[in-house]
């Protein structure tokens, strides 16, 4: 392996590593703008221009590849590459780079949605001057709109060409261009056409000034506002990791975290959107019965009780015809807790259902790979797992007229009810139905509990290439309400299930580290922030069902 | 005077006809290639002339050649660059319209030695009339049999590409020219990977200018010694030079390379125009640093030419005589480098256009007395901090015309006019 020495400290590296990488990832602030590890190498921006030992001149370290030497040409006998990044000349290279991308820069910070998490600032600040020579006029390009959810301020662009690179290479649409030449470059969508791949919103996240803003995002806050939060998209059954950005208790905006195993740098338009469809429900805030007029509110306390009265003391609990519908919307924790109970009551596998059944269509695969699953549910596999049900029997066995009582799980906000559901609803004597608002299941239920979405709750959950990741809750959830595994574990100890005792969700999850088959080692902590893959094949996962 | 080898078709009826070409003994050297030479053997010869590339950068054309890869199985092309377009040159295009097959056959031969199949001629896109004339060379050299499948019964196959360019300097940058020729916008390429390596589609291109192609054929009929004989040691063969500016026969002049510079302009372009004194010379195009007349006094070869701190570029001579405003002949450049930046690398792109403003506000009368270094300091933010030599090219005026003649400078600055315009001014009251 090569041996480098950067700045005086020694580093082992890859064959072909690249130098800037390797900076970087040793800790060596090295200013960059063109350079995204995940795009191809432009070198125009100048700014990551090191001292190479033997090299004229300075090197721009995006493009230096380290090579191990042969022993007769190391560097002081030892060092494959010798690499000043702090030394005087690099220094006054960069301040110049950065006096000539201030040029025509604006000084709009204040009203500029990338203050605070920009490197135009902040290498201004680390390595630029106060002051600027420039006495002519600025270049001024008026801002455009250039698809639904991007927007381009030219006079912030630093020409670093990231979002065209995204475009071309990740996307495999080059929908942006850059248009005239030289000093009236700019950027711009390819023959007038908006730029509307699925993909676009991430062009935002990889600009590293505020030039290409997010229309979502556009002047909502400020960042240094926002907590961010780490959890995974509830959109599709991909799971890529994200990052949520909440403020005054609302999400502000929801942005891509790298996880080289998933999702890379990106995430998909309808992830990152996606929060919106929460804000057009009404949610809901109390439990509800129905009576005669419709529903009223009723309390936590007579929810219970009501439950209790129609679910054990009518006729005496009878586990045959009693079904539990969980949720490939919820946590692995909640459909857990599910199975607990089904286990406790001895409630027959067949009256286990998962519903929504899988959604059918091709994936969208994008020229890097990053694909969107057709399966817009986030936790099929993890349910499918914990509830030990077969995906394809969801609940057709249910529906032979011998269930009288239902409890469902409803996370999410799908909403199409097959035949069959509404059939077997309507055919239940009793009907619980658990859902953040009220849905045609809920408007079907003799009793609806108020549920919690999916950024308001902690747990874990299984993506379709069996990856199990840690999501935690952003939001507070309303008033009223009360996180999902705890009313489904009040509502287990109402029923009379014996054993289910859990403080927080961390003891549920260790708890499904240590009974369901394939999650061994799956504990909080080692999920992680990453996520782990599970080590066993659906194969032998099915086996296990068996 | 040296024996006319480039430009000995010129002056005959119908130069740009195959027949002509023929009758002078063209594509003797082609059929010498294909029948007795290995591809090795020619790109020795070509080596062994010493010839350097006419282009400007002076690389040896037969070590350039020895660099395509020989085990690959990728296709090999050979680009020949007719994107003329450096101010001031003019060399290329009196070939292009006089004695295409000259340029013709050196590319096959060329390209039998990197072992392509396909050549391409990137062709400045305001050569309108010169690509008529290249298409119908073409046709006829295909009825001669020069061209297509099986080459004169050799088995080597040889097809050549007109590519015209649209309109920017850049693209006679080779890795912008190659860019530009797989139909994407003209933008150079950082080096490594060289174009020998990786070039057109990633696969093995060598690009040459005009004026070296056209050496080759003679090299081959006439052996690499012949031409290593003249010239000098370091710069063999002839030379097309191009002498232009204030001076009384301007135009394309063949001599030996390392022709001394004053002899050029006195004795081929007939001196400087009116009778005037000489003020200063840029020896290689636009983008070389320029001489003052007393430094005048250098052959014209790579080496001396370098030596004296300019280059010889593509020996676009340019006379300015004792009226012209240095100033403004420093923005008229200026402005051009800004307007034809291809505005990729930062300080390019945002440098070159500040100093031609800063230029542009001197020649007005509201230039200020810093702004001189502030021109000089801004040439430091560009040099040698670019992707491709278009930085540097557009810095050589500005520096050395500050450098050189920094009181006319100074005097636009403080008197917010030109001192020449003054000197002249006074000329006329003295007479």
């Amino acid at each position: 392996m090569p041996l480098i020495k950067l700045n005086d400290k020694e580093i082992e590296v890859e064959n072909g590593a690249r130098l800037l990488q390797v900076a970087l990832d040793e800790g060596f602030d090295i200013p960059h703008y063109c350079y995204h590890p995940s795009l191809s190498i432009a070198g125009n921006c100048r700014m990551c221009c090191v001292e190479v030992e033997g090299m004229p001149g300075l090197q721009i370290s995006c493009n230096v590849t380290i090579n191990e030497l042969p022993e007769e040409r190391k560097v002081d006998g030892s060092y494959d590459m010798v690499v000043n990044s702090e030394s005087e000349e690099v220094k006054d290279a960069r301040s110049r780079v950065l006096e000539l991308l201030l040029l025509n820069h604006p000084l709009d910070c204040p009203v500029c949605d990338q203050a605070g998490e920009c490197y135009l600032q902040d290498y201004s600040y680390l390595h630029g001057n106060a002051h600027s020579r420039f006495k002519e006029e600025k270049r001024v390009n008026p801002k455009k709109r250039l698809g639904d959810e991007i927007w381009i301020y030219p006079n912030r662009c630093v020409l670093c060409s990231r979002c065209i690179r995204f475009c071309d290479e990740i996307v495999g649409d080059p929908q942006l261009i850059v248009r005239n030449r030289g000093y009236s470059s700019i950027i711009d969508v390819r023959d007038g056409q908006p730029i509307d791949n699925k993909l676009s919103g991430n062009t935002a996240d990889i600009c590293p000034v505020g030039s290409l803003v997010s229309n979502d995002f556009l002047h909502k806050t400020r960042v240094w506002n926002l907590k961010e939060h780490d959890t995974v998209c509830m959109d599709c059954s991909v799971g890529c990791n994200v990052e949520i950005g909440v403020s005054n208790n609302e999400i502000q905006r929801i942005k891509p975290r790298y996880n080289k195993d998933v999702n890379d740098y990106w995430m998909c338009d309808d992830g990152r959107l996606g929060y919106h469809a929460a804000e057009k429900v009404e949610r809901l805030q109390s439990p509800l019965l129905k009576g005669e007029n419709g529903f009223d509110p009723i309390s936590w306390t007579e929810a219970f009780e009501v439950i209790r009265e129609n679910v054990i003391s009518k006729e005496g609990f009878n586990a045959s015809e009693f079904a539990l519908i969980g949720s490939p919307y919820c946590t692995n924790e909640e459909n857990y807790l599910l199975r607990k109970i089904v286990e406790s009551m001895s409630v027959p596998a067949s009256n286990i259902g998962l519903y929504p059944a899988e959604m059918e269509g091709d994936p969208i695969i994008f020229k890097s790979g990053f694909r969107i699953s057709p399966d817009k549910t986030p936790n099929r596999t993890g349910a499918i797992d914990m509830l030990r049900v077969d995906n394809t029997m969801t609940p057709g066995d249910l529906s032979n007229g011998r269930v009288s009582i239902i409890y469902m799980l409803q996370g999410g906000l799908y909403d199409v009810m097959n035949e069959s559901m509404l059939e077997i609803l309507n055919n239940a004597d009793f009907v619980i139905v658990q859902s953040t608002y009220l849905s045609d299941a809920a408007k079907l239920a003799d009793l609806v509990l108020p549920g919690t979405m999916h950024y308001e709750k902690s747990g874990t959950m299984t993506n379709d290439r069996r990856r199990v990741q840690k999501i935690n809750q952003a939001v507070v959830p309303p008033v009223g309400t009360r996180e999902d595994w705890k009313v489904i574990l009040e509502f287990a100890n109402s029923i009379g299930c014996e054993g289910i005792e859990f403080e927080n969700v961390d003891e549920i999850t260790t708890e499904i580290a240590s009974s369901i088959p394939g999650y061994e080692g799956c504990s909080t902590e080692a999920v992680g922030s990453a996520g782990i893959n599970l080590d066993f094949e659906e194969e032998e996962n099915k086996k296990v069902l068996a | 005077m040296m024996e006319k080898i480039l430009t000995r078709n010129i002056a005959v009826e119908n130069s740009h006809r195959i027949s002509a070409y023929i009758a002078s003994g063209g594509y003797e050297a082609l059929k010498t290639v294909l029948n007795d030479l290995s591809p090795d053997e020619v790109t020795d010869i070509v080596k062994n002339s010493g010839l350097r590339g006419r282009g400007g950068a002076g690389f040896p054309a037969g070590v350039k050649w020895g660099f395509v890869p020989k085990e690959t199985d990728k296709l090999k092309y050979l680009v020949c660059n007719a994107d003329e377009s450096e101010p001031g040159t003019f060399k290329d295009r009196l070939i292009l319209d006089n004695d295409p097959h000259m340029m013709l056959e050196g590319i096959a031969i060329a390209s039998y030695a990197i072992g392509a199949n396909t050549a391409f001629i990137y062709i400045r896109g305001e050569f309108a009339a010169q690509t008529l004339i290249l298409n119908e060379a073409i046709e006829e050299m295909k009825e001669k049999g020069f061209l297509g499948k099986n080459i004169l019964s050799s088995g080597y196959d040889l097809d050549i590409i007109i590519t015209r360019g649209a309109g920017a300097y850049i693209c006679g940058e080779e890795t912008a020219l190659l860019t530009s020729l797989e139909g994407k916008r003209g933008y150079p390429r950082i080096k490594p990977p060289f174009p020998a390596v990786a070039g057109y589609l990633n696969s093995p291109t060598i690009v040459n200018n005009v004026e070296t192609l056209c050496c080759v054929p003679h090299i081959i009929s006439r052996g690499a010694d012949w031409f290593k004989s003249i010239g000098t040691e370091m710069s063999s063969g002839p030379k097309l030079y191009c002498v232009s500016g204030h001076v009384r026969n301007p135009g394309v002049f063949e001599l030996p390379m390392g022709t001394p510079l004053k002899e050029l302009i006195f004795e081929h372009a007939g001196g400087v125009l009116h009778n005037r004194k000489l003020k200063a010379v840029i020896p290689g195009g636009s983008s070389t640093s320029v001489l003052k007349a007393d430094e005048i006094d250098i052959a014209m070869d790579f080496d001396s030419v370098a030596a004296a701190g300019s280059m010889l570029g593509s020996a676009g001579i340019i006379v300015m005589d004792e009226q012209t405003d240095m100033v403004d002949a420093c923005y008229n450049l200026s402005r051009f480098y800004a307007h034809e930046s291809c505005g990729q690398c930062t300080p390019c792109r945002e440098g070159v256009p500040w100093m031609t403003m800063i230029l542009g506000r001197i020649t007005n009368g509201k230039g200020g007395r810093r702004d001189i270094d502030l021109l000089l300091d801004i040439c430091k933010s560009i040099e040698r901090k670019t992707i491709c030599p278009f930085g540097d090219a557009a810095v050589a005026p500005v520096k050395s015309y500050i450098d050189k003649f920094r009181e006319e400078f100074d005097y636009y600055v403080e008197n917010k006019k030109s001192m020449v315009q003054e000197n002249e001014k006074s000329d006329i009251v003295a007479n």
